[in-house]
């Protein structure tokens, strides 16, 4: 059989309808750029990071062991006394006499024998709120404590479990002295009958001691009839802060677990921006190099003149803090997350927004005293201006049809822009990179305050969509996707599109094409 | 009333000035290369006035810019718009009726997957709120200086199903010059420039897919939206400047991934403002005058290889100019 050799395929067609109309609006444009490689990111983001999530604060927000002292059952016990005698019904005059006595002590017999029901509840109601009260306190100091040093939770808790267990309610009150001070309300009812007998003196001096001494019973009475309230009231709130305490220690396990995911997620962040950093070297930056933990840490510390790695990470934890709360308030995460502890919004932040925020962080510091231009130079000038120029070539392909003798007029526009030089040998390397720049034909080579890499910039301008070398292939898509339900179109625009279908008019190209090419 | 020469000078002083930019995210890769640019500006003390805004049918991370329509399909305006759908917009209507599969209450707010009419539905329930947007955009640019122009630029990807949709249907409602008098209420009627768009050919979204159909479905968005933009411009619609951005060059830059070719067109557009002046300057010297006055002229376009029988109605000025269903 005879083979015959296949004639070469004609130029391929315009795969477009309606190019001689289309308007020459269309640009490519290419950007390429240098880049450093920072290697040492990951080891020094994550001692940084630690520092925000597990050591901040811990040394000096401890809670203070002297609150559990306004705990203590006859403490409290003699504030609850006070608050009762606060009462009307049970407040003694300030003159006491031999009836205000008399009539207490059947107040208390009454109280005692439960007839007074009202002022009974009242007695209970101001008990528990003195409990209550220092129970409340105490929990916020722990609050706080436990907010301040959340890695520390567990002997914080430990502490005061111990103080607690040690601590009890103890006897509360005499169950005589109510007898005792009724005893002592009728002696002093029995009293005056012995006025006649005795000098006036001695009367009144004997007068004046019994009044005392039911004073004094009348306290002991007082604490006795409140006993059972108080004794319930304060068991209730140290169950309370037992129980609370107990939710901390799951917290505290839970925010161990928090920071153990977040590190591990930083950890992966940072392996993802190295992974993007590698896939640099195939896109249109130009590595110049790596820059290793030793060169990062030494460089920052030179550029905040910190005397120390602690004075380092102070300086570097506040500038971070504000990147990534200004970061927040990007992300809509609210008031909330901006007034709440840096370590709560590194936890709720993503991973990769750190990271992204603590290389914009240090890349800032870096280039400040890591001379780029001096990158530049051990890169090699030459290498450097050949490179960033051919990795910015136009993304654009027509197939020699961006030409005037079909009509086209291209107009190309370059730009480079060369960031400040910073030392005089900084701006010996920028004027060689400019003239090396200019000889290759970019003529707007200008230096820009704020870049802080060497931009090549390239639009390529004014050709129709339709002459696009890339339109055959998307076509073939477009074809091919047409076997699969897919809907392409903007329902109204084209008028043989039904409902967002594929258009019979395009598909029809598809078939011209091949004509064509056989 | 007469102008001051001191007052004629200031005017021109305004008018050479740099414009504010509006700077309009469509879509996921839009709000992607929107940050980047943001990034730029913010390492670079905000050199110029530029005011982001974002429209989505997706509203994660909407809260990132200085402000924001959400144009995400609600479940309630989905069941409201199927009860009675005469009463909206011709691309509800057709959803509806052809197809209801993508009106799924499942999938509702989570984007446009790819399906360009469901953002043209969201587009057209969203209609009044958009064009709020848009006209509180421009208020807050001149609340931060005086500006002769506004200069709008639109950054998406053209595959997806959110900013090749919103490039097109932006300019049809809202950014053409026929319409955008809408945007100038009570302002100058030519405050508002003509756009310009950072658009990313989205190969590499493409090629990162798994699935063949998927990345179908993506390069046949990118070829249906290069002809629909065609097909506006040949009836008046267009883009001032529209810049793409694809894969990767001949000289072995590739864009390895969406998120570095969302950086470079960040970069790119971003450039683009901070140099809008000197471009400018070059661009009505050349770049106007061709765009105006140049037509290709090959002899290998369809029309010239098909029957003229066979010819769809765009394929003709004379059928474009019918509008569409002719």
């Amino acid at each position: 059989m005879t083979q015959t050799q296949p004639e070469p395929a004609p130029s391929g067609m315009v795969y477009m309808w309606g190019v001689p109309d289309q308007h020459c609006c269309h640009g490519y444009a290419m950007v390429s750029q240098t880049a450093f490689e920072m290697s040492g990111l990951d080891a020094l983001g994550r001692d940084l990071v630690a520092t925000v999530l597990v050591r901040d604060g811990d040394d000096t927000a401890r809670i203070d062991p002297r609150i559990l002292g306004e705990f203590q059952p006859p403490v409290l016990l003699e504030r609850a006394k006070t608050g009762l005698q606060a009462l009307p019904d049970l407040r003694l005059p300030a003159d006491v006499t031999a009836e205000a006595i008399h009539k207490q002590a059947d107040l208390m017999k009454a109280l005692n024998a439960g007839r007074k029901p009202e002022l009974t509840e009242q007695v209970s109601r101001a008990v528990s709120a003195v409990c209550q009260d220092a129970g409340y306190r105490l929990r916020r100091a722990f609050d706080t404590a436990a907010d301040g040093a959340p890695s520390k939770v567990d002997e914080v808790v430990d502490e005061l479990v111990k103080a607690l267990d040690q601590m009890g309610v103890g006897d509360v009150g005499d169950d005589q002295a109510v007898a005792r001070f009724t005893r002592r309300s009728e002696q002093l009812d029995g009293l005056p009958r012995w006025r006649q007998e005795l000098p006036e003196t001695t009367f009144k001096s004997i007068e004046r001691q019994l009044l005392q001494n039911a004073q004094n019973e009348y306290h002991l009475a007082f604490v006795w009839i409140v006993s059972d309230d108080f004794r319930h009231a304060w068991q209730d709130e140290r169950d309370a802060f037992r129980a609370r305490i107990d939710h901390f220690r799951e917290d505290a396990q839970a925010f161990r677990a928090k920071v153990r995911r977040c590190t591990e997620e930083f950890d992966r962040a940072c392996q993802r921006a190295k992974q993007r950093a590698a896939a640099l070297r195939s896109g249109n930056k130009v590595l110049l190099g790596e820059v290793s933990d030793e060169q990062l840490r030494s460089a920052l510390m030179e550029h905040r003149k910190a005397g120390s790695q602690v004075e380092l990470f102070e300086g570097l934890r506040y500038d971070l803090e504000t990147g990534l709360r200004e970061r927040a308030l990007r992300r809509g995460l609210g008031t909330e997350t901006q007034q709440s502890p840096f370590r709560r919004l590194v936890l709720a932040l993503p991973a990769d927004d750190i990271v992204e925020a603590l290389r914009d962080l240090l890349l800032s510091g870096v280039s400040k005293t890591y001379s780029l231009y001096e990158a530049c130079q051990s890169y090699g000038l030459q290498r450097l201006v050949f490179e960033l120029i051919q990795r910015s070539r136009v993304t654009s392909w027509f197939g020699g049809r961006d030409d005037p003798r079909f009509g086209i007029t291209r107009c190309e526009f370059e730009m480079v822009r060369l960031p400040a030089a910073a030392t005089p040998k900084d701006v010996e390397i920028k004027e060689i990179i400019e003239s090396l720049f200019r000889e290759a034909g970019f003529h707007d080579v200008r230096t820009s305050g704020h870049s802080r890499s060497i931009c090549v910039l390239k639009f390529h301008t004014g050709w129709p969509i339709g002459i696009e070398g890339g339109n055959q292939v998307l076509l073939e898509a477009y074809g091919r996707s047409a076997l699969t339900g897919h809907l392409p179109h903007l329902i109204g625009i084209l008028s043989d599109s039904q409902a967002g279908r594929h258009a019979p008019g395009i598909l029809r190209l598809l078939g011209a094409g091949e004509a064509n090419h056989k | 009333m007469e102008c001051t020469l001191q007052e004629k000078e200031a005017q021109r002083g305004a008018e050479d000035a740099l414009p504010g930019f509006l700077v309009i995210a469509a879509g996921g890769a839009g709000k992607a290369s929107t940050l980047s640019a943001v990034r730029q500006h913010q390492a670079a003390e905000a050199p110029f006035v530029m005011h982001t805004l974002a429209i989505d049918t997706d509203p994660e991370g909407l809260g990132t810019f200085d402000s924001a329509i959400n144009i995400a399909l609600s479940r309630e305006a989905v069941s409201a718009m199927k009860s009675d759908p005469q009463r909206y917009g011709p691309a509800c209507q057709a959803v509806v009726r052809h197809h209801p599969h993508l009106l799924e209450s499942e999938t509702l707010g989570r984007g446009a997957r790819t399906h360009r009419p469901l953002t043209q539905v969201a587009w057209e329930l969203s209609e009044a709120r958009i064009l709020e947007g848009l006209r509180a955009a421009v208020h807050a640019i001149l609340k931060r200086g005086p500006f002769a122009r506004i200069q709008p630029v639109v950054l998406a990807s053209m595959g997806g199903g959110t900013g090749s949709a919103a490039l097109i249907l932006l300019l049809n409602d809202f950014l053409n010059p026929q319409r955008k008098s809408h945007l100038t209420l009570g302002l100058p009627p030519d405050l508002v420039a003509i756009p310009a768009a950072f658009v990313i050919d989205a190969y590499s979204h493409a090629l990162q897919q798994r699935s063949g159909a998927t990345r179908d479905w993506i390069l046949s968005n990118l070829y249906a939206s290069r002809f629909e933009l065609a097909l506006c411009e040949v009836r008046g619609t267009r883009y001032q400047y529209i810049f793409h951005l694809g894969l990767g060059n001949d000289a072995g830059a590739v864009f390895p991934s969406i998120e570095e070719v969302c950086e470079a067109n960040g970069l790119l557009a971003w450039e683009w403002m901070a140099n809008f002046a000197h471009f400018k300057s070059r661009a009505v010297d050349s770049l106007h005058f061709a765009m105006t006055s140049a037509h290709f002229r090959g002899g290998n376009t369809p029309e010239s290889l098909i029957p003229k029988d066979e010819w769809p109605p765009y394929a003709s000025r004379e059928g474009l100019d019918a509008g569409p269903g002719a």
